[in-house]
């Protein structure tokens, strides 16, 4: 033990903040539209979950109501034109959105952030390779990709999750990019560095760490982008297949018969906003939450 | 004596955190005559910026003066209008910062910044532009006519400031607030500006405030110094005395923790233990009481008011260096803080 | 050296102490962009005593921030030499490096931003540990408590993070990351710059009581040159990339014999009214050029008070040489000074 020991100090200067995180949480806490958008979504995964084992009625099986009919006691959303129960495939229907909202990010997170790490910490050809393909990426419509991929890899639920994470992947990469160059150069890095850490190490005990706010907010706001693209081609009729329900489908089968059962396409419409809406307010709070310069 | 130009009188400001109020200045006094170098020195937290800020109404959200007064020939700067308390910044009362790369414009030109100093108060664009070169040689720019229209990416550090001087000086006001001016700027360059601000006091009559944390640039500078601690005035008066006869134990600590560039043998250096105080939670009684080797039973519970210790020098302390030398043996300096290890620090003593 | 022993501290002679870091004609060279460079580090020499503090002060554009990572190879040099003991440092790549960190460690300025504000304090100061595979488990974390204790903070300290710490307390927690591997030669870069004047002190002293008590070499880099005068046995002072002097501290603040010493000796604040009124200020004309285009011959001619133009001052640059007992100045006039 040394003799050195001058006051030992005894008590840091701010004991009741325990974490960033918590520090996070409060702040996202107080905002309300975030918390209303966390409720809602909360309430989104409740009712697919529920729909898994249960559904008011089938959702697949034909004639269970008079088609086109429209809200009643027993169809709260009414009945669509095979008679299939509105609501029952509604509530399916939440399963893929919420799929594959979650699955492309899940994915696009796997290839994303490797990928813009490495770029970013190691540069020379690694990086300007990635930089070329991610502007390739982009230079191609997301549409064409999608479609071709659909096309070839056959449409089924994991395919188009493919296909959308395949045209999404560039910005989480180029977040990644970003935050990598610009952390690299912090003190502690260096200082890490000096002590003798490892590339590796760097990247996953510094670099990631201190990325995983932007990273966080840019996955929630990939996934209403992604469901919206889903929806978008299911209403091509190039998503999932039927009988799968899922919300941008049921919208286009009721599209042409809107004037006798609007029903059957402000239901699953409705649906998908408040889902969109929801997930954006929650990425809204969650940057201003996370933002370490925020105002109190 | 003339009276003085500047009385500012009980000045609190206050910071609404949600963590609480940070009593940022809390019962700030003092007075500022014509044409005097006064130095407000003190540490982070010390509350010297934020006292400058409060006197010209500068102060950040969610900061408020809360109460006092600063009485500018009379008038309550506190109290005015908006639109009056705008007209004396920058002609009466001018304040220069930090860092001028960041109170400069970077897109406007350097000459033109200055320009507007004056353009504010009322005069036309062929004056300002020639009073501009003639501050700019003042304060020592060489090329003054061709460097008024360079940007400030193009000036150097120490150029910057000097701008920044002729800025502030250039309605001719009677104080020009400093703000840890040469804090950014290389050794060299710093004395070479406070030589200029000593000159252009001595000749303009220009009172100067400066605020720093370098107990040798107050040295150099200035005729009487305040000192601060956690928002209050711990002591104030002439330089030459506070420097020879500190009386307040955190002053005295101060100059002893200063490494001294014409010590002539090496002296451990007598740091002041301790943290920072916490502005949201002061310590109770005497401010400076966790961290002061002389502090007896009344620190901890009741709060000191600035006495006369000798002509003209004020602290705020029950037991002052004087009383430290004669009963504790100040000079040699031993710990009598309680919880130190053996009463006394290993290498502690001098 | 008689003022060393009225002081109390190890008379340390000049030549007898053991080289610990040598550089030899280092230069470090950085792209400017249009084909310019910043020449940072411009042919640099110098050796680290064992046991010693050397002390390298100068202003903006000198180098020092440069050499510091040069030394600890966290940037490599354009050319020249740098031998750790007897290994060529700026020969080794890879593990062979990394491995060698373990005995040069470095103290960085900002303690603000030197501390990783995701890891808790025990981590940060085990991170070297855990590089290195050296310890775990219970005995790492009796080695962090130990750490924490000699840097003089409360060993509980460790599952807490880096911003409940005031920048006192910070900079003593990556003092004890540093000092986690027994390193035998420690950079400190600006190590107390950006904390108060009073904190400055209780960190001065520390890395005082460490060095005598964990026998380590430092060297010490500021721009305060009263704080580097008082915490070393040598300085050596760069202007723009090169070493214009080296000396024990005593000798550069007494007897400078390089005129920009001088005139940065001159700038010096005292806190002391009556000294500081007497003194007279060495005025330098002109601003530190860029280290783009450094001047010819030597390069501090265009601002200095006793250069004589133009030759052969702004012809022939000073070698670096001996102008007294283990005094070495790069001026053609040292006796003027």
């Amino acid at each position: 033990m040394a003799a050195t020991a001058a006051a030992v100090i005894t008590r840091p200067i701010a004991p009741e903040q325990a974490s960033l995180w918590s520090d996070a949480w409060r702040r996202l806490r107080r905002n309300r539209l975030a918390l209303a958008g966390v409720i809602y979504l909360t309430f989104v995964l409740i009712i697919a979950l529920v729909a898994i084992v249960w559904t008011p009625y089938s959702t697949f099986r034909v004639g269970v109501g008079i088609p086109y009919s429209g809200p009643s006691s027993q169809h709260w959303f009414g009945v669509d034109g095979l008679g299939r129960d509105t609501l029952s495939r509604l509530m399916a229907g939440a399963q893929v959105s919420l799929i594959v909202g979650v699955g492309t990010q899940v994915l696009v997170l796997a290839i994303g952030v490797p990928i813009g790490l490495a770029a970013g910490y190691f540069r020379g050809l690694f990086d300007q390779v990635v930089s070329f393909l991610i502007n390739l990426f982009y230079g191609i419509p997301d549409l064409l990709v999608a479609l071709i991929l659909v096309f070839l890899l056959g449409p089924s639920l994991t395919n188009i999750i493919i296909a959308i994470a395949v045209t999404r992947w560039m910005d989480m990469a180029r977040l990644v990019r970003g935050q990598t160059l610009s952390l690299r150069e912090r003190e502690f890095v260096e200082a890490a560095r000096a002590a003798g850490a490892k590339p590796a190490k760097i990247l996953v005990g510094h670099i990631l760490p201190n990325a995983l706010g932007p990273i966080i907010i840019q996955a929630t706001f990939g996934i209403p982008a992604a469901i919206l693209f889903e929806a978008f081609l299911s209403f091509l009729g190039l998503g999932v297949p039927p009988p799968t329900p899922t919300w941008g489908g049921m919208a286009a089968e009721g599209i042409v018969t809107i004037r006798i059962s609007p029903a059957m396409v402000i239901a699953p419409s409705i649906a998908l906003s408040l889902t969109l809406m929801a997930f954006n307010f929650l990425g809204d709070g969650l940057r201003d939450a996370l933002d370490p310069r925020g105002r109190r | 004596m003339p009276s003085p130009i500047l009385k500012v009188k009980d000045l609190q400001t206050q910071f609404l955190t949600h963590d609480g109020i940070v009593k940022a200045v809390d019962g700030v006094s003092f007075d500022l005559y014509p044409g005097e170098s006064l130095g407000i020195v003190g540490e982070s937290g010390s509350g010297k910026s934020i006292t400058a800020l409060s006197i010209l109404r500068l102060v950040p959200d969610p900061g408020r003066v809360v109460s006092g007064k600063v009485l500018f020939h009379d008038k309550d700067l506190l109290q005015i209008s908006d639109e009056e308390i705008r007209e004396i910044r920058g002609r009466d009362i001018a304040m220069i910062f930090q860092d001028p790369q960041s109170s400069l414009n970077p897109v406007l030109r350097t000459g033109f910044q200055v320009d507007e100093a004056m353009l504010a108060h009322g005069k036309s664009k062929a004056e300002a532009r020639s009073r501009t070169i003639e501050l700019l040689n003042k304060v020592r720019i060489p090329a003054a006519a061709s460097r008024y229209k360079d940007f400030p990416h193009q000036l150097s550090g120490g150029m910057r400031q000097r701008a920044m001087i002729a800025m502030g000086l250039a309605n001719a006001p009677a104080i020009l607030i400093a703000d840890e001016p040469t804090t950014a700027l290389d050794v060299t360059v710093q004395a070479q500006i406070l030589e200029l601000l000593t000159d252009l006091n001595r000749e303009l009559g220009t009172a100067i405030v400066m605020i720093t944390h370098n107990m040798g640039v107050v040295a150099g500078l200035c005729s009487r110094v305040i000192v601060m601690y956690a928002g209050q005035i711990v002591e104030q008066g002439p330089v030459d005395q506070i420097f020879e006869n500190p009386q307040h134990p955190y002053t005295w600590s101060l100059l002893k923790s200063i490494p001294r560039v014409d010590a002539l043998r090496h002296e451990r250096l007598r740091s002041i233990e301790g943290i920072a105080p916490d502005l949201l939670h002061p310590p109770s009684g005497c401010r400076f009481h966790p961290r002061c080797p002389f502090r007896v039973e009344k620190c901890f519970t009741d709060e000191p008011l600035l006495q006369e210790v000798a002509p003209g020098q004020v602290a705020a302390c029950w037991v002052t260096m004087e009383r430290a030398r004669k009963e504790m043996g100040a000079d040699e300096l031993v710990d009598i803080r309680p919880g130190a290890a053996s009463g006394v620090h290993p290498g502690e003593i001098i | 050296m008689a003022e060393a022993a009225v002081s109390g501290l190890p008379v340390r002679g000049p030549s007898s102490a053991k080289s610990l870091l040598r550089a030899e004609n280092v230069v470090k060279h950085f792209p400017a962009g249009l084909g310019a460079t910043v020449h940072a580090v411009d042919g640099v020499s110098f050796e680290i005593r064992e046991g010693e503090t050397l002390g390298l002060v100068g202003e903006s554009g000198c180098g020092k921030s440069t050499l510091a990572r040069l030394v600890t190879q966290l940037i490599p040099v354009t050319s020249g030499k740098i031998f750790f003991g007897d290994v060529e440092l700026t020969k080794l790549r890879g593990e062979k490096l990394r491995q060698h960190r373990r005995q040069l460690q470095m103290i960085f300025q900002d303690p603000f931003a030197s501390l990783d504000p995701r890891m808790t304090v025990g981590d940060i100061v085990a991170e070297p540990l855990d590089n290195f595979g050296v310890m775990r488990g219970r005995k790492r974390n009796e080695r962090v408590q130990e750490l924490l204790k000699i840097v003089g903070l409360n060993p509980n300290f460790n599952n807490r993070y880096p911003h409940e710490f005031s920048g006192g307390q910070r900079q003593r927690i990556g003092i004890a990351r540093a000092l986690a591997l027994n390193p035998r030669l420690v950079v400190c870069d600006e190590a107390i710059s950006a904390l108060d004047v009073s904190i400055q002190a209780q960190i001065v002293n520390l890395l005082e009581d460490l060095q005598r008590e964990f026998k380590l070499t430092y060297l010490f880099i500021a721009h305060d040159l009263s704080v580097v005068r008082h915490i070393s046995d040598r300085v050596m002072v760069m202007y723009l990339g090169k070493i214009v002097e080296i000396a024990d501290s005593t000798a550069t603040y007494s007897d400078p014999k390089h005129p920009y010493t001088k005139a940065l000796l001159s700038a010096i604040p005292v806190p002391d009214p009556k000294i500081q009124r007497g003194r007279r200020l060495v005025e330098l004309t002109g601003e530190i050029p860029s280290p783009i285009k450094p001047p010819t011959g030597c390069r501090f001619h265009t601002r200095c008070p006793i250069a004589r133009l133009p030759t052969p001052c702004a012809e022939v640059e000073p070698p670096l040489e001996e102008k007294g007992r283990d005094h070495l100045a790069a001026c053609h006039f040292s006796q003027d000074v």
